[in-house]
């Protein structure tokens, strides 16, 4: 509640009651699971590999496809490869598509939502009618489509999702916009003499921030399952790039014996998308007090 | 009145929606890198046959009358030719569909079948071991990469125990049913071919599990919320202040209450699914849409891939519509839909 409160006041620091968010985060243990979780996948991703002086392309043509063991802890692929290394590695392409995606789509979603409540009239009705029409279209079939069009790069892949997931923040940031505008403090301000740009950025950015925290971290999730998906069907990061998603897809032609090859790469991603799930979910919950933890 | 306002609007909308989807289309395509003359024409043609076949499919217009020419055959149920199969894509999707149909019914019955009873389960025994499971179920749900999952379970259910097929949608020393409905589960027991039946449904069992699985839980959170607002109200505290049992009061008094905000949830979720299976089919090799659609786009197929947007979000328009609308018939209080 505390920190909620300090946001609406734009020039105040933001100031954690940490008794009070200790006693939320005790409430919903799976918070602090998923946090955990991301910091886990990122010091494992990130920092690991700089202590292992294996070389993720490495090829040893008398280890191939091997199983699990003390030596190789994921196994081998088909050219003797370590999954275990390459599973770390594919996390930075994964792990930063993510990140990228989630910027690119919250960045221009939240300038366009605010641009579109702040000036309002025929320029907001143009707008929320294009992002009805991107929203109405199932966005899987639109990425696929999209990417289809550009061609299969990862570059492509990402911009993609980036296109698609715009709609939501801007639909997001300009409810948020349209609710402020008409609030006593806003108000003030404008009398005052401020400009639209200083409403965005005093008021509107301050208060319209916590949602889209929580709808940024939702979507590096999704946007991570969608790049996998999108490379596993050939359109993404193409092989021999170590990325979870293109290795899943290798790895199908050896599922039934090597199960281990599509595996742990699969299991990667679900581990890494449920903790931002995790996170995103009990986020909602503390910066929302109306909304009753049930 | 406002029933019929409201079917006015929203069609209205979907004439809007229509239109839209088919400019993203017609943009995407011209966005293509390289030239579908020249890619008909193939690598060796000279220009001037290249020319020709321009001429013929009509690049050399301006923009505009290129995008009149489109709508118009998208108007006349045209969706171009497929560059892969050498047919109509229409025909191709109408060839498709009923498998994808079917599998995306039974997928929605499994979710239904499991998430209803486990939201029910978790609003009764709200913060309870259970309500944790459905809560982890869930988000496990949203969090599954749908083609690691059916690799998973073809590698445990076919490879290592073999309890059903790896692939497929029916036995390949079986005689597929005669087409009637287009769904081999209906179509063999209409004919009263048993052996049909239960290979269709040994082959769909782990698709539709695949395809389900996500949605699971997002029922069962949507049943558990609505149950939770149900059960705090007067209605149920008379009932078991009458007397009724507990089960008799949450079955047959909240649990059908409960269900109608739920009915918007089934068709989203009827929409996922429709589009989920694109994935799920390419993995278990299931000959609908979703299959065609990945073999087009590896294939550089794009009328093909046109058509299959242009269809799924035309069928995700009116699924929603028709929900909408089964809602405020189930519903005569409410006379707005957001």
């Amino acid at each position: 509640m505390a920190a909620v409160e300090s946001l609406s006041n734009p020039r105040a620091r933001l100031r954690l009651d940490w008794g009070y968010l200790a006693y939320r985060l005790r409430r919903s243990p799976l918070t602090v699971v998923g946090l955990l979780m991301i910091v886990g996948v990122l010091l494992a991703v990130f920092i690991v590999p700089l202590f292992l002086s294996i070389n993720p392309d490495k090829i040893d043509l008398a280890a191939r496809l091997a199983a699990p063991s003390w030596q190789h802890w994921f196994g081998t692929d088909e050219v003797g490869r370590d999954i275990f290394t390459r599973v770390l590695y594919g996390g930075r392409i994964s792990i930063g598509v993510g990140f990228f995606v989630v910027f690119v789509s919250a960045g221009s979603g939240v300038i366009i939502g605010a641009l579109a409540g702040v000036i309002g009239r025929w320029v907001d009705t143009v707008v929320m009618r294009i992002m009805d029409v991107i929203m109405s279209v199932p966005s899987l079939v639109l990425t696929l489509a999209l990417a289809a069009a550009l061609g299969p790069s990862l570059w492509n892949a990402m911009l993609a999702i980036a296109l698609v997931r715009i709609p939501a923040y801007v639909r997001l940031v300009r409810g948020q916009t349209l609710t402020l505008r008409e609030s006593g403090y806003v108000k003030a301000a404008r009398v005052f003499g401020a400009n639209p740009w200083q409403l965005m950025r005093w008021h509107i950015a301050a208060n319209a921030l916590p949602p889209i925290i929580v709808q940024a971290t939702l979507d590096v999730g999704n946007a991570i399952l969608m790049a996998s998906a999108l490379s596993f069907i050939g359109l993404g990061a193409q092989p021999p790039t170590a990325e979870w998603g293109a290795m899943v897809a290798t790895g199908r032609n050896y599922i039934l014996d090597q199960w281990w090859y599509s595996g742990f790469p699969g299991a990667a991603i679900l581990f890494t998308a449920v903790a931002f799930n995790f996170l995103g979910d009990g986020l909602r919950d503390l910066i929302d007090p109306k909304q009753k933890v049930r | 009145m406002a029933f019929l306002n409201i079917v006015r609007r929203r069609l209205g909308f979907l004439v809007l929606v229509v239109f839209g989807v088919s400019v993203v289309t017609f943009v995407i395509s011209h966005m293509i890198p390289g030239d579908p003359a020249r890619l008909i024409a193939g690598p060796h043609a000279s220009n001037a046959v290249v020319a020709n076949i321009r001429h013929q499919l009509g690049l050399d217009l301006p923009l505009w009358q290129q995008y009149l020419h489109y709508a118009n055959d998208l108007l006349h149920g045209n969706l171009g030719v497929s560059i892969r199969t050498g047919r109509p894509v229409a025909q191709d999707i109408a060839t498709f569909l009923p498998a994808t149909l079917e599998l995306v019914v039974v997928a929605l019955l499994f979710a239904v079948l499991a998430g209803v009873p486990l939201g029910v389960a978790s609003a009764v025994w709200r913060d309870r071991p259970i309500d944790h499971v459905s809560r982890a179920l869930a988000v496990t749900g949203i969090s599954a990469p749908a083609f690691w999952l059916g690799l998973i379970l073809i590698a445990v259910f076919y490879g290592q125990l073999g309890w059903f097929p790896g692939g497929g949608r029916i036995s390949s020393i079986l005689v597929p049913p005669p087409r009637i409905t287009g769904f081999y589960l209906v179509d063999s027991l209409l004919e009263g071919n048993w052996a049909d039946f239960v290979s269709s449904a040994r082959h769909i069992a782990l698709p539709a599990i695949t395809l389900g699985f996500v949605n699971i839980g997002i029922i069962a959170r949507q049943i558990r919320s609505a149950m939770l607002d149900q059960l705090q109200e007067d209605y149920v505290r008379t009932a078991r202040a009458s007397g009724l049992s507990r089960a008799r009061v949450i079955l047959g008094h909240a649990l059908p209450n409960a269900l109608i905000p739920s009915v918007t949830v089934l068709g989203l979720t009827f929409g996922d699914l429709l589009y989920g299976a694109v994935l799920t089919e390419t993995i278990f090799a299931w000959p609908g849409m979703g299959d065609y659609v990945v073999a087009s786009i590896q294939a550089l197929d794009f009328p093909a891939v046109m058509g299959f947007t242009i269809v799924v979000s035309f069928a995700y328009v009116l699924v929603n519509l028709a929900v909408d609308l089964a809602y405020l018939a189930l519903d005569p209080r409410i006379t707005e839909v957001g």
